[in-house]
């Protein structure tokens, strides 16, 4: 992968003496490095963006799951 | 009626806590700060007028008179131009207009929730939005009022007084001196986590600095996040010195070998100075971090009012969102008086 | 050169598990876990909290070598550390909590099935149900598990897994973008495929293709370590719960309502009650209490807090406690028999 833009380098010279020291050890996260979320439409009285995932234990046990 | 504050989005806890209410025979309503714009439809008559708002079809009247209590989880604005250009020109002073208009968009949301917020200044709330405007200066001071140590802190604008706190305490670490921000630049996240700084890093400073803030750094031996939930405690110690990674900042998640967590009880005093420092910052809820030293102390960080629970609750098995459900039960009964559930 | 006067703990969601032969550490944070001889178990359970020295002097200083090996496993694993102030550290509470009244439940689907899915669904709903398997027995539409998808578009279950027999239709460039359309479907199995194939969307979602063949309910209840779970949900559950049946309920082919569509017993058809009257049944919650503990063989296992039980298909049909007949695993010479 590319080596990411450092937000700090891309400041100006000028710049990067006038924000905080902090600036100095900002970290890229690929957003992509994130695991994608299942969220799904619901009733909007209670959620439009509605976070599913797979049940905690198998629910019935009829084909054993594959280890990917 | 409980009225639940919150997000359209990325909100389980919500969800959770929403059940237990619903275990609880509690009717409750939830409205979403994108709800106030993004997709909704709704108007209200002021002085004195109740909220009419209609969401996927159903309308929904939003009377102060019917919630007795309101649960500030979160709330996030969505504006409805937000998937708009709102100019389409990149000259620089009509880059600095679209900047202001934003602005401008964002305080009259913000001044919009501050009535909605007022008009139901009566109900039993957990957690006041007021809460969002603590300031983590201040809070330190609080902090050492109330007996806990804190780390030592410098801010300021010279190299000079930089270099002599370092030479004081051998490590130190830098922060921002409010809420940390990811900001969004290509395809990464750039976030301000807190970060150990060098002699070779301090060489490199100009001599008047943007007002930054710096920190001794703590020998860990572990960190300890604490839920303050009305009254109640709930601790779990982070194991981040393991891992070279979390050393310093255990947000630099390990998600291959996440570190260990596990509940935790705070001894008594700890927990009855953080009680008094709740009490003093007119908080109900918050999440806290702290950590222990490799010398036995225990030093206080920071607190996060409106902190995520979930990553306490979950791993030390402690049920919080049921918790949260019955505290605010407690409250549509009986208000803001401090009965035991 | 070893501190004897240090305590070893184990992380708390580390929790050890007495077997007849051998012992487990269930490491319910990450996932896994790992196995260990009976003797560590005893000094983990027996003599927690005492100093290494302690220790040492309970087992008449006989075992000293093994027992400085054994901490050196326990913290090159991570699954311990050295504690000076073990007060703090409390053992994780096992209660398990749920607010739903269903947290899960198996649809059963054939060639002659009339089932009324909008109704059911509504119903799984309102009881707050999170997870729903479907099982097709015979080859079904694309259209079908679409309508069927759609009706559930908007509920609250959080995860539905479809087993769906293999059809030209079942093609993955079918089913992918089924996938990806309804995020609550954590996965689709396709059985009576020609060749096992396996895939996994960025999504977490799960496309499989299996040989194996499934025509009934007769083809569940297996016992199989690939099954077992290790997290703190089914863990806790099982320390007073059947962790199959508890908060489960069924509507078999012919639209029977029961614990589990293997089980004989009927709670009434859901074309004249509903899924609410037959929960109210006094007896429906019976099964709902057989925790591991109470089941012959399974109470000497290592894997019994995360392994799912079954109680259709077990070795003494008279025998409400008796071990499950699928499964292979003898706690008592730790080994599986070839099947």
């Amino acid at each position: 992968m590319e080596t990411p833009p450092n937000l700090f380098e891309i400041l100006t010279e000028d710049a990067k003496d006038r924000v905080p020291v902090a600036y100095r050890a900002v970290e890229p996260i690929p957003i992509a490095g994130a695991p994608e979320l299942r969220l799904v439409e619901s009733r909007s009285y209670r959620a439009r963006g509605y976070f599913c995932k797979a049940f905690y234990k198998p629910v019935s046990k009829c084909v054993a799951p594959e280890p990917d | 009626m409980i009225l639940v504050l919150s997000q359209s989005s990325h909100e389980l806890t919500t969800e959770e806590v929403m059940d237990w209410l619903e275990d609880l025979g509690l009717p409750c309503l939830r409205l979403n700060g994108e709800d106030l714009d993004a997709d909704s439809s709704w108007s209200a008559r002021v002085p004195g007028g109740d909220f009419e708002i209609t969401l996927d079809g159903r309308t929904l009247k939003l009377a102060a008179g019917d919630i007795q209590a309101v649960w500030f989880r979160r709330w996030a604005h969505g504006r409805r131009d937000q998937p708009v250009e709102l100019i389409l020109d990149d000259s620089r002073e009509r880059q600095e207009a679209q900047r202001e208009i934003s602005s401008h968009l964002d305080q009259e949301m913000a001044r919009l929730s501050g009535y909605l917020f007022s008009q139901l200044h009566d109900a039993a709330w957990l957690s006041r939005p007021s809460i969002t405007r603590l300031n983590k200066l201040e809070v330190l001071e609080e902090a050492a009022r109330a007996g806990l140590e804190v780390p030592a802190t410098l801010i300021t604008t010279r190299k000079k007084h930089l270099e002599e706190f370092m030479r004081t305490h051998g490590g130190i670490i830098t922060k921002s001196i409010g809420e940390s921000r990811a900001l969004h630049l290509g395809d990464y996240f750039h976030t301000m986590l807190t970060a150990e700084i060098g002699t070779d890093l301090i060489a490199q400073l100009p001599e008047d600095l943007f007002p930054s803030l710096f920190q001794e750094k703590l020998d860990k031996r572990y960190e300890i996040r604490a839920f303050y939930l009305a009254g109640e405690l709930y601790s779990m110690a982070i194991f981040s010195q393991i891992d070279d990674q979390t050393r310093v900042d255990f947000r630099h998640y390990n998600n291959v070998k996440p570190n260990r967590v596990v509940p935790f009880k705070l001894p008594a005093d700890i927990a009855d100075r953080i009680s008094r420092l709740m009490g003093a910052l007119e908080l109900e809820t918050g999440s806290l971090d702290l950590v222990k030293t490799t010398d036995g102390r225990y030093v206080f960080l920071e607190v996060n009012p409106v902190g995520q629970f979930g990553m306490v609750s979950k791993p030390c098995n402690y049920h919080l969102e049921q918790r949260v459900a019955e505290i605010l039960a407690r409250k549509a009964r009986h208000g803001n008086s401090p009965q035991p559930v | 050169m070893q501190d004897k006067s240090r305590i070893f703990m184990l992380f708390a969601c580390c929790i050890p598990v007495l077997g007849a032969r051998r012992s487990t550490i269930c490491d319910l944070q990450r996932q896994t876990f790992r196995f260990i001889p009976n003797g560590l178990h005893e000094i983990l359970t027996e003599h927690r909290g005492k100093t290494v020295a302690g220790i040492e002097a309970a087992y008449g200083h006989e075992y000293d070598a093994e027992i400085a090996e054994y901490f050196e496993f326990l913290i090159a694993h991570e699954l311990g550390f050295w504690c000076d102030d073990p007060d703090c550290f409390p053992e994780i509470d096992l209660t398990w909590k749920a607010p739903e009244r269903i947290t899960n439940a198996i649809l059963d689907v054939d060639a002659e099935s009339r089932h009324d899915f909008d109704k059911i669904l509504r119903e799984l709903d309102d009881l707050g149900c999170k997870a729903l398997q479907i099982r097709f027995y015979d080859a079904v539409g694309l259209a079908e598990l679409e309508r069927v998808l759609e009706l559930a578009r908007y509920g609250r279950l959080r995860s539905i897994d479809l087993l769906v027999r293999y059809s030209e239709e079942m093609a993955e460039v079918d089913l992918e973008p089924l996938l990806r359309k309804h995020g609550r479907l954590s996965s689709i199995v396709v059985h009576s495929a020609p060749e096992d194939r396996l895939k996994r969307l960025p999504s977490g979602a799960l496309l499989s293709y299996r040989t194996k063949s499934v025509d009934s309910p007769h083809c569940c209840g297996e016992v199989h370590p690939r099954y077992f779970v290790t997290n703190i949900g089914c863990f806790s559950e099982a320390q007073k719960h059947n962790t199959c049946l508890n908060k489960k309920i069924s509507v078999d082919t012919r639209g029977e309502i029961k614990n589990c569509p293997s089980l004989a017993r009927s709670f009434g058809n859901i074309r004249t009650t509903s899924l609410h009257n037959a929960l109210a049944h006094r007896d429906f919650r019976e099964l709902w209490s057989i925790n591991k503990d109470r089941i012959d063989v399974c109470r000497d296992c290592e894997f019994r807090y995360v392994c799912t039980d079954c109680r259709a298909y077990i070795a003494e049909p008279q025998n409400l406690y008796s071990k499950p007949s699928k499964c292979t695993y003898d706690p008592y010479t730790a080994a599986w028999r070839s099947a």
